[in-house]
């Protein structure tokens, strides 16, 4: 199910609204589990099955990692946990990627044999999932967490329907304590919390999701003309042309990606749940790092908790430290899709993660030099980060490698043809205001970080008049047909 | 305890926002009918709308502008010519085929009205077919090729979504009472399958300019993202359809795109040939003269072409041309193979290079008619 449909807005309110008139708790939580599988069930019919298998494989699994006697049995039970969670997700969304793979090196060497593809249906969300998944068994092998008390918290907490596709990527030892009573050093109180919607919940969730839509609706949707027209076929454009399509993909994939998060934040702070912030203002990183404290905040800290730490980290050689910072990028980019798009676009934040580090150690005064303090050094920092930000979501958006090349060597290397983008431009002045209308709100969003908090906290009327404006921007410039958000395919 | 003040300002706020859509559409749709004592936009129907991403956008966009074109006023005296087709059939040139007739003492004015992604069977299921002959042209050009009778067209189904599944599809529901609800308000409800055109069409009524969008009532709503290639030609082109591409580039379209042939079913159970025979019956009954033509291949195409199923094509078509007493011309099929006039192994670029496609098709419609 969109979130940008009105299946979803009628879904929402029948949740909320059983919710509100059922005060059973048990009840509650079952229906919240019920309606967080048919929010699946609704696009993606018997592939539910897969969600399941992977709630009911974890949640035992789970169990006997914490029943487990010594270290060498749990950890044979975390192995065959990460097997069947990594197993569902290499065989559904990898495995005609590596027949294609294996294809192509076949030919190479004159195998007359084709391994015929699978043509699986990519379940949506199914990388999304999987971390949940992967996070509570480890959790539990790590000693940070028990198990869940029961299966429908832990089938919610794997289901839960707002993050449930296309994310952020949730802990469970920071969500599952809040489905009980109490909390106090960690431990949590053995009755179910009540679902209760609190107005301060209501007002603040409403506006994040207004907020979300407007995103979603409004700019993203309007601007992917734009970009579709740049990179569906890129070949014979100017350097500039490519720029503005770089550019354009950038605010499209921000205002979608982080439309669809502020949707699930505030649908679950409706019914009283935090989870986590996915993004926070990524296009005013000051280093490649920066941005990844800043961008996908939830997978870029799962991958470095997850991955990155215990491939040693920082803490070994600086080479190997490079080395792990892209492992970990290229891992990143490929689960993002089977595609070598996806992996260049990896490796290449692999490559200014390393390059980044190996300049701070060679020349630690950088860090923390005064220039870098002052606002001329910062606006530099930031542009500089976002060129090869965007040179980078060149490779996410273009699917074909000769597109790509081609892209980016306009990119890198300008031609300073200007005809063709001012007649390209005037065929796109919408987008190129929305844009613009982008850039600026964002300027004022980083000036005033607390601007939602305000916003929310208006007087009753001024929140309706906010809400108003939002839902007149987001019709009249509905298209009839909801896009598909960007992240639901990984 | 729930406030029910917020909840209430919600409601009010959505119900406002949705009243004012309602209210600036009305007032909107009075004035055009007003100024433009024309018609009301005939909206073209159309099935089978299981297309994806782009090819989905283009058609949805063409259908839209085709439906301002039907509704504009047709001088009835007026002699005219629809070329009908695919995409394979933007290339031809309004402009250039009108002006190509006119020199040899015929005064047609030419209409190009190529649906992307369109086949026989979706063109009959559409209101367009009635709208064509309401409008009474002449001469009807449809370009036929191999994918237009083939079973299958390549990637119309959604990767995420299973197909064929026993289970129910609830997410079919909340459409099908949409459906039921326009055609119980007549159509009334028809702005909110696309609010953006009303704004944007209300924007530039009202001197928007700099926002770059024509009025609708000038029957070529320019879109973002659209270029309008030449006047009378009723469809989206992206830039991708304006560029040529080199031989190598062709070449490399062609290996990473590929083609596909999936067969043609036999005649008398392909719902595409059947809609192609009933379209050609039911214009020959409306006194309209129709010329079938098959549409120009690259040499990337045709090389990969098994030639049993060229064959069972040009048998299909000789077929229809006996039975029908319709004159096909096959002779552009090959006959750009080596040029380099192609925006991809199947469609002629829509620029000058492409000009010799409309010379041709200007040509085949002389030898068709008399001064």
């Amino acid at each position: 199910m969109l979130f940008n449909t009105l299946d979803f807005v009628i879904f929402f309110i029948a949740v909320c609204t059983t919710l509100v008139i059922v005060k059973n708790r048990n009840f509650q939580y079952l229906f919240l589990l019920g309606a967080s599988y048919f929010f699946f069930y609704y696009t993606s019919n018997y592939l539910i099955t897969l969600l399941i298998f992977t709630t009911i494989w974890d949640f035992y699994l789970g169990k006997a990692i914490f029943n487990a006697q010594t270290i060498q049995r749990k950890k044979i039970i975390l192995i065959i946990s990460l097997a069947g969670n990594l197993g569902l997700l290499g065989f559904f969304k990898y495995a005609d990627f590596a027949i294609t793979q294996f294809n192509i090196l076949g030919q190479h060497f004159d195998l007359s044999t084709q391994i015929p593809l699978l043509n699986l249906a990519l379940p949506i969300g199914i990388s999304f999932y999987t971390f949940h998944s992967i996070t509570y068994t480890v959790s539990i092998f790590r000693g940070q967490m028990p198990p869940a008390k029961s299966f429908v918290e832990y089938g919610i907490f794997v289901a839960f329907f707002p993050q449930l596709v296309a994310g952020p990527i949730l802990r469970a030892k920071d969500f599952l304590p809040q489905l009980r009573e109490k909390i106090e050093n960690f431990e949590v109180g053995t009755r179910l919390r009540q679902i209760v919607i609190h107005n301060q919940n209501l007002k603040i969730g409403v506006t994040i999701m207004a907020i979300g839509f407007l995103k979603k609706m409004f700019f993203a949707d309007n601007i992917a003309p734009l970009v579709n027209d740049v990179f569906n076929y890129p070949i014979g454009m100017d350097s500039f042309t490519i720029i503005l399509g770089a550019i354009a993909f950038g605010i499209q994939i921000y205002c979608d990606f982080s439309g669809y998060t502020d949707i699930a934040i505030g649908a679950a702070l409706v019914l009283g749940l935090k989870i986590p912030i996915n993004f926070n203002k990524p296009y005013f990183a000051t280093s490649p790092s920066d941005f990844w404290r800043r961008w996908h905040i939830s997978l870029s800290s799962w991958l470095r908790d997850y991955l990155y730490i215990p491939l040693g980290g920082n803490k070994k050689s600086k080479t190997r430290t490079y080395l792990n910072l892209a492992i970990v990028m290229f891992l990143g980019g490929l689960w993002h899709g089977a595609s070598w798009n996806f992996v260049i676009w990896g490796m290449l934040h692999g490559a200014y993660l390393a390059v980044h580090k190996f300049i701070l150690d060679r020349f630690p005064i950088l860090e923390g030099h005064r220039f870098f303090k002052n606002k001329i050094g910062t606006i530099l920092s930031i542009f500089v980060t976002q060129y090869f930000v965007f040179l980078a979501w060149i490779a996410f958006r273009v699917k074909d490698t000769n597109d790509m090349l081609y892209s980016m060597q306009k990119y890198i290397l300008l031609d300073f043809q200007i005809k063709d983008t001012s007649t390209f431009m005037l065929t796109q002045k919408y987008a190129i205001a929305l844009m613009i209308l982008f850039l600026a709100l964002s300027y004022i969003t980083y000036k005033k970080a607390d601007l939602l908090e305000k916003i929310a906290n208006y007087r009753l009327r001024y929140w309706a008049i906010f809400l108003l404006i939002i839902s007149l921007t987001i019709l009249f410039f509905y298209e009839g047909n909801p896009e598909n958000f960007i992240y639901f395919q990984f | 305890m729930l406030n029910k003040e917020i909840i209430f300002s919600i409601l009010i706020a959505f119900l406002i926002s949705f009243s004012i859509l309602l209210l600036v559409n009305l007032l909107y749709n009075n004035d055009n009918s007003n100024n433009a004592a024309t018609q009301n936009i005939i909206p073209l129907q159309f099935s089978n709308n299981t297309l994806i991403g782009d090819r989905q956008m283009d058609r949805d966009g063409t259908l839209e502008l085709q439906s301002i074109f039907f509704s504009k006023w047709f001088d009835l005296n007026e002699k005219k010519i629809f070329i009908l087709g695919s995409s394979e059939v933007k290339a031809i040139n309004t402009t250039q085929v009108h002006e190509y007739l006119l020199y040899n003492d015929r005064n047609y004015t030419v209409y190009n009205l190529a649906i992307p992604a369109d086949r026989p069977e979706s063109r009959w299921n559409t209101n367009s077919l009635e709208l064509i002959i309401e409008t009474k042209p002449e001469i009807i050009l449809y370009g036929i090729s191999y994918r237009d009778f083939m079973d299958a067209l390549p990637n119309v189904q959604s990767s995420n979504k299973p197909t064929n599944s026993p289970l129910p599809d609830p997410s079919r529901m909340l459409p099908e009472i949409y459906f039921k609800l326009k055609s119980y308000t007549n159509n009334n409800l028809e702005f909110l399958d696309n609010p953006k055109l009303v704004t944007l069409s209300l924007i530039k009524s009202e001197g928007r300019t700099f926002l770059g969008v024509k009025n609708p009532a000038d029957g070529a709503l320019a879109e973002p993202g659209t270029i309008i290639p030449y006047p009378n030609a009723i469809f989206k082109v992206n830039h991708a359809d304006i560029t040529t591409l080199s031989d190598q580039q062709l070449k490399n379209h062609f290996f990473i795109h590929g083609v596909e042939f999936n067969g043609i079913s036999v005649p008398w159970e392909n719902p595409h040939v059947i809609s192609f025979e009933k379209i050609i019956d039911k214009l020959g009954q409306n006194n309209i003269k129709v010329i079938v033509f098959t549409t120009p291949k690259s040499k990337y195409y045709l090389n990969s072409m098994p030639v049993s199923e060229k064959e069972h094509f040009d048998s299909i078509l000789d077929d229809i041309s006996k039975k029908h007493h319709v004159k096909i011309y096959q002779t552009l099929w090959d006959k750009y193979k080596n040029l380099e006039v192609w925006s991809d192994p199947t469609h002629v670029s829509i620029n000058s290079d492409g000009l010799i496609y409309s010379t041709d098709i200007a040509k085949i419609i002389l030898n068709e008619t008399n001064p």
